[in-house]
């Protein structure tokens, strides 16, 4: 091993200038360096597989927790909300309760997992591996965002299938309604990679989640109609894109929604762009990731 | 030579009577500082959980807020929520405490002092106690102007209260007792211990429950606890309290018995 080093660091300084065919063996069979396409999809298309395998390893945690405790939810809100309040803008309260509550799950478990992510291999010093290999700024982004949507996904859609059984769960839109999630998937999970490459610590992204993602999620529409706000607040709810991904995801599931979905459609669109850009750009500087 | 390093005489072994109240006090304290030292701003986490749940569900009723045995329906909401989230942490505190005890290896530190078995109980009852209400006043705080504000009862929402953090705080250490790894631990919060917390009245009436779930919430101890405490709080109960407050006796001592030998034991934690 450390005479693997030796070699391979006075061959590539150059030191000696000359390399001798007994030094090659170290090398395997090539001395070319390996040339990708405009793409490194092998090296992305791992970096995913990484991300993925890590939290379906742990599927109790990352995946089942999360639908249990979402089915609690639709639960304690149908029984101390179902009998006041019985049917929100023409459909019953607990139909009305349930996409808002798959979008919050989603929402939440894909902020998690890159946020997690990238704070374990910051705080382990494993980012080294994700950052030394051969792998851009944007296949990096690309990568870590595809697992978090993938993670997302994967609860939504276990979610939307252990709700089936006690709400009748329609699909209205399937367009829209594949669209939101995905969309707001990967805006969390964009969000929860810029999260976890600002934060030192754990608790730094606890209180991001603590004091950012949940309150957005759950003031934005899961358990009202926002036409129920006050002047002030209704106007503000149409400047947050927690909104739209839970209007939009709803108006797919149940054809009913707050405002006109196609304008989520470009919110949703936007902030994921400008989310993606900002990732992009601290990777490629190196923020909090390089010295 | 003659020079004593230490100011206390190590010549001479010490003697403990009774009890050995300097170990509780440091055990205790030990939880509590740890608590504030680590988590700080996270403390705050449970009052805004619950300020989110009271804000949501005001803005979802609207000026259609129903009364609960004559109790409106806020003022019904708050003490389940502030008994919830407080009873959560007692839970978590104990065993958050040993799980990272026994993966560092520094629970050596606890076993290997003299202390007696129920002497380590108390240090960490009281730790867990002394941790929960430091989170559950500003939840209190919080969710005062919402309703209830000062309890009607005050012993007796401290009597269940404490009965609450006891009982939560024994079974967090069985449960940090029979978890190997982190994973193991947050299984059993989020599988068993978040549905019968949730699910135990703290939200709605159980009055309005179908016949099957209606008795199987009176089987649930942590339902007993959010109605002894409602009553305290609201003077409203939706079960007689003598009932209540019998199984959460029975409830305890049971807990007792078995967290003491599980510990007397050292149950996954002596080799």
């Amino acid at each position: 091993m450390s005479g693997w080093i030796l070699i391979s660091a006075k061959t590539l300084s150059g030191i000696d200038g000359k390399v001798s065919m007994s030094d090659l063996h170290f090398f395997g069979s090539s001395m070319t360096p390996r040339r990708y396409g405009a793409v490194n999809w092998v090296g992305m298309g791992h970096l995913y597989e990484k991300e993925v395998k890590r939290f379906l390893k742990v599927a109790t945690q990352t995946v089942a927790a999360p639908v249990v405790t979402t089915l609690l939810f639709l639960a304690i809100f149908t029984l101390a909300l179902g009998r006041a309040v019985e049917t929100i803008n023409g459909i019953p309260f607990s139909q009305f309760l349930a996409p808002g509550l798959i979008t919050m799950a989603m929402a939440q478990n894909a902020f998690a997992n890159t946020s997690s992510s990238m704070v374990i291999s910051k705080i382990q010093g494993s980012i080294v591996d994700v950052l030394m290999p051969p792998i851009s700024a944007m296949e990096m982004v690309c990568a870590y965002a595809m697992a978090g949507v993938t993670r997302g996904l994967t609860v939504g859609l276990v979610t939307w299938f252990a709700m089936s059984f006690f709400v009748p769960m329609e699909v209205h839109h399937f367009g829209y309604l594949l669209f939101h999630a995905i969309a707001a998937s990967l805006m969390l999970a964009l969000l929860g990679l810029v999260g976890g490459i600002w934060a030192d610590k754990f608790d730094h992204i606890a209180a991001i989640t603590n004091f950012v993602v949940t309150p957005f999620a759950f003031l934005s529409g899961t358990f009202y109609s926002i036409s129920r706000l006050p002047e002030p607040f209704y106007s503000i709810a149409f400047a947050n894109p927690f909104f739209f991904m839970i209007d939009g995801f709803r108006y797919g599931a149940t054809g009913q929604s707050d405002a006109n979905p196609l304008i989520g459609l470009f919110v949703l669109t936007a902030a994921n762009i400008a989310l993606w850009y900002l990732a992009w750009q601290m990777i490629r500087r190196g923020y909090k990731l390089k010295a | 030579m003659s020079e004593p390093v230490f100011p206390l005489d190590f010549s001479k072994p010490r003697h403990f009577t009774g009890l050995n109240i300097l170990a509780i006090k440091a055990l205790s304290w030990r939880l509590i500082k740890g608590e504030i030292a680590v988590f700080k701003l996270v403390l705050l986490g449970p009052a805004l959980q619950s300020l989110l749940f009271t804000v949501v569900i005001w803005l979802a009723l609207g000026d259609q807020i129903p009364t609960i045995g004559g109790v409106p329906f806020l003022a019904f909401l708050t003490p389940g929520l502030v008994i919830t989230a407080i009873l959560q942490r007692a839970f978590e505190t104990t065993a958050f405490m040993i799980v990272h005890e026994k993966l560092e290896g520094t629970i050596a530190d606890i076993f290997g002092a003299p202390m007696r078995t129920g002497e380590i109980l108390t240090g960490y009852v009281l730790g867990a106690l002394g941790v929960s209400l430091i989170v559950g006043l500003p939840v209190w705080i919080i969710l005062s102007p919402f309703g209830g504000g000062f309890p009607a009862n005050p012993v007796l929402s401290i009597v269940f209260l404490v009965l609450g953090i006891i009982l939560l705080s024994l079974l967090g250490m069985l449960a940090g007792q029979r978890s190997r790894k982190w994973d193991s631990l947050s299984a059993k919060e989020v599988f068993i211990l978040a549905p019968a917390l949730f699910l135990s009245g703290s939200f709605f009436s159980v009055d309005q429950l179908a016949e099957p779930f209606h008795t199987m919430m009176l089987l649930n101890p942590a339902f007993h606890l959010v109605n002894g405490f409602r009553y305290g709080m609201t003077g409203y109960a939706d079960a007689p309290i003598w009932i209540s407050f019998t199984v959460l006796t029975i409830s305890l001592v049971v807990l007792l018995i078995a967290t003491w030998r599980f510990l007397d034991r050292g149950y996954r934690i002596k080799a």
